[in-house]
């Protein structure tokens, strides 16, 4: 579970959708994609109401994503930084570390950024596979996702709103718990300073840092 | 530390009043005491108490709320300023000032960051710990090349009043034997890393009279029992410094200077003291205390003293003094030369470049170190001057490996991606250039004339930029730095140099305001730091700094500070005072 303090109401609500993103998944895994669609389309927007040419779909309770642009951030994570022999991204909580970053911390610019690339990636999937990112096969998301990154066919702007948030995800992470302590090693007191200790390509990068 | 050791009123006549508890506040505190002086430190800010008051300490980011970044509206309202310091982050900002509360205006088309730390203790808690004398080429700067006044002082006036603040406050280094960077009394230097090593050797080869050194820094590599009797440890390199430290392992007037000064009972803490004003007493033409401005309530109280030492720091020190308007002195006190304010310099932090070291795959350090590499001054003398611009500059910096910070933006999805990141990534170096700002009369600070603080203070204006000698000079260190990194069989060399974009303020290295001199037609203080027109006041903090060197200051305010209060006591021994 994700440890960062949560305080507000906002996040409360975040952490619910973030829950049931988890039960969608789950659903997914367990029923197959129909039955999860049929749930999914019960419990948030049509398909075709999401999916404007405009993007930007601004969410009804405030919040700076739409519950279904959520979906989407959820696998987004699973898919940049998948369980491995370390916890994912999302195990670490980025999901819902994205959206309270973005809010709290972040440009209305940088915001909007994040809104777009997000809507982005869902239409190229609909585009590529007739279906939502969140209901592609686990290679169809990696492929898809490599394509934004290094196609001809995305745009720059594109490209570096994908870049940043990835960064984002890539902070969550390894600012997480998990993510500092497990992925990488974590040294709170270290004892003092050695200039040399010896290395190889395998070795892990130190997770504790003075300055984020 | 008692609880009487903090009072509020007093009618006592103290020996010493010193105002403000930082860097040099602790100092003349400590040197008060020690001799017999019943000593009141004014502080304007909250008590921080060592410990107990260090609430980060410890904390990984994920137990911050937002990963360590502060909150876009908490840092809109009230830290736009303080947001720009290197150190300020959600683990350190409750030892930054309220940017709303501390307004001061600048000249337009003009900038000053100004940094605060309105606490006990100061910027010591805050500061970066460099530890530095300064040579008999700074001293002499002024005079050879005729920019500034001439320094009253010189080198062996101060040598062993560094040695003094060295051996007490713990200053890691090694020895050098640089005419330029004169050696102090050193407890053993932080390790270099490979790179730094291989980038040393190669430099020194290819650049004669440049040298790369390990950072001087005031943390205890190895307490003498001296430290140890101070109730400090040994450094733990974990580099989080500015947090607060339970091991005292790095000098801070909490961790030093404070249980020194408490120790001997001497000691009495004036804390939510926003000095207004000096009294001063025409008939004897000496100050008798000082008005201060409650910080919370606001009420107004009075506090007395044989003499006053401000401490206040370089501006703050100086707005006290030109708010205190009298008779003999309208345009502010021992201001009978007109320069108080004036001179005002920081230093030039604003070129270098960054590189990629090819090979040590095989190397990695342990611990963070709090503080890097340097490489003093190499144009300290007018013969080593450039053509186009005077005096000179130093780099600090240091290596390090990339890891997923520098790599997030890197290409890739999913597993391999993940693990690419956790894993140890290329070495870089980078170095920064450390610059000298020339003193000139057209920077300086003045009362505004109309608005004022909550505590009904004149603001500070403030009106101060690069000339064109800082420009000339920060393009010349950025080729060096291109130059050096090339030479070193550095790669992928970056150069960065943004002396266009960011104000003065920011090295957070104030001097100047209230200048020392032989003359008291062109100068505020003597060569002991002494008011040439009031004899029972003193100011031994930046303001009295007659050019800026390129080295970091605090060991120079430390040093200048404890001779002065030597030198008063004698004074006052004397009747003379």
């Amino acid at each position: 579970m994700p440890t960062y303090l949560i305080k507000t109401e906002l996040q409360k609500t975040v952490n619910d959708q973030g829950n049931r993103r988890l039960f969608m998944k789950k659903m997914v895994g367990l029923f197959g994609a129909s039955t999860a669609l049929a749930v999914l389309s019960g419990c948030s927007k049509p398909e075709t109401d999401t999916f404007t040419a405009q993007g930007l779909p601004l969410s009804k309770n405030g919040t700076l994503f739409t519950e279904h642009a959520l979906t989407v951030l959820y696998s987004l994570c699973e898919t940049i930084l998948p369980k491995t022999d370390t916890p994912s991204a999302v195990e670490a909580g980025c999901h819902e570390f994205v959206p309270h970053q973005l809010q709290h911390c972040h440009s209305k610019q940088q915001q909007n950024d994040c809104i777009q690339i997000i809507n982005t990636v869902d239409m190229q999937a609909n585009k590529k596979f007739g279906k939502t990112f969140v209901l592609l096969q686990p290679q169809q998301q990696q492929q898809l996702l490599l394509d934004i990154e290094s196609d001809a066919l995305t745009t720059d702007i594109e490209k570096s709103q994908f870049s940043f948030l990835k960064a984002l995800i890539v902070f969550g992470y390894f600012t997480s718990e998990v993510g500092a302590t497990q992925a990488l090693n974590y040294q709170a007191v270290p004892g003092g300073f050695k200039g040399s200790i010896p290395a190889t390509a395998e070795t892990k990068s130190w997770g504790s840092q003075a300055y984020y | 530390m008692t609880t009487d050791l903090y009072i509020h009123e007093s009618a006592i006549l103290y020996d010493a009043i010193v105002v403000g508890s930082g860097m040099t506040g602790g100092w003349a505190a400590k040197e008060f005491c020690e001799r017999g002086m019943q000593t009141l430190m004014i502080e304007r800010g909250r008590v921080v108490e060592h410990r107990k008051d260090y609430i980060t300490e410890g904390k990984g980011p994920w137990e911050f709320e937002n990963r360590t970044k502060v909150d876009n509206l908490l840092t809109e309202e009230i830290y736009s300023t303080q947001k720009k310091c290197y150190a300020f982050s959600d683990m350190t900002k409750h030892f930054f000032g309220n940017d709303k509360d501390l307004p001061y205006s600048t000249e337009e088309g003009t900038g000053f960051d100004w940094i605060r730390a309105n606490q006990l203790g100061g910027k010591s808690l805050l500061w970066h710990r460099q530890s530095y004398r300064l040579s008999d080429f700074d001293f002499a700067a002024n005079k050879a090349d005729g920019h500034g006044n001439d320094w009253p002082i010189r080198y062996n006036d101060l040598k062993s009043w560094y040695s003094h603040v060295e051996t007490f406050a713990g200053i890691s280094g090694s020895m050098e034997g640089l005419e330029q960077l004169p050696d102090s009394e050193y407890l053993p230097p932080f390790e270099m890393m490979a790179p730094e090593l291989h980038v040393k050797q190669k430099i020194e080869e290819q650049f004669p009279g440049r040298h790369l050194i390990m950072g001087r820094t005031a943390h205890l590599t190895e307490p003498t029992q001296l430290h140890l009797d101070q109730g400090r440890v040994t450094c733990q390199a974990r580099n989080e410094c500015q947090k607060g430290c339970s091991f005292g392992a790095y000098f801070s007037t909490q961790s030093s200077t404070l249980p020194a000064a408490a120790k001997t009972g001497n000691l009495s803490i004036a804390p939510n003291s926003v000095v207004h004003s000096l009294i001063y007493d025409e008939k004897t033409q000496r100050v008798k205390g000082v008005r201060v401005v409650d910080n919370d309530n606001l009420s107004t109280r009075e506090y007395f003293a044989k003499v006053v030492f401000l401490c206040a720091s370089t501006l703050g020190s100086a707005q006290i003094m030109l708010n205190t308007k009298t008779k003999s002195f309208p345009n502010g006190i021992a201001n009978s030369s007109g320069v108080l304010g004036h001179y005002l310099m920081d230093h030039n932090y604003n070129a270098g470049a960054t590189a990629t070291v090819e090979g040590f795959e095989d190397e990695y350090f342990s611990g963070r170190r709090p503080g890097g590499i340097l490489i003093p001054n190499f144009q300290y003398k007018p013969s080593l001057y450039k053509k186009d611009y005077i005096r000179g500059y130093g780099f600090s910096g240091g290596s390090y490996r990339e890891s997923w910070e520098s790599n997030a933006q890197q290409k890739g999805i999913g597993a391999d991606y993940k693990t690419s990141l956790t894993k140890v990534g290329k070495w870089k170096m980078k170095l920064g250039a450390q610059g000298e700002m020339l003193p000139r009369f057209d920077n300086y600070m003045a009362l505004h004339p109309t608005k004022t603080d909550k505590w009904g203070i004149p603001l500070i204006h403030i009106d101060c930029t690069w000339s064109e000698n800082e420009r000339l000079m920060m393009a010349d260190a950025e080729q060096n730095a291109v130059d050096m990194l090339t030479k070193a069989g550095l790669t992928e060399v970056e150069s960065f140099n943004s002396v266009d974009r960011r104000n003065p303020g920011l090295a957070i290295h104030e001097l100047g305001t209230a200048r020392m001199g032989r003359d008291p037609k062109d100068s505020v203080l003597n060569g002991f730091n002494q008011c040439h027109d009031v004899a029972n006041l003193f100011v031994t903090d930046g303001a009295s700094f007659c050019s800026s060197a390129v080295q970091n200051p605090s060991l120079t305010f430390m040093a200048i500070t404890v001779r002065a209060v030597d030198y008063c006591v004698n004074e006052m021994k004397g009747r003379r005072i």
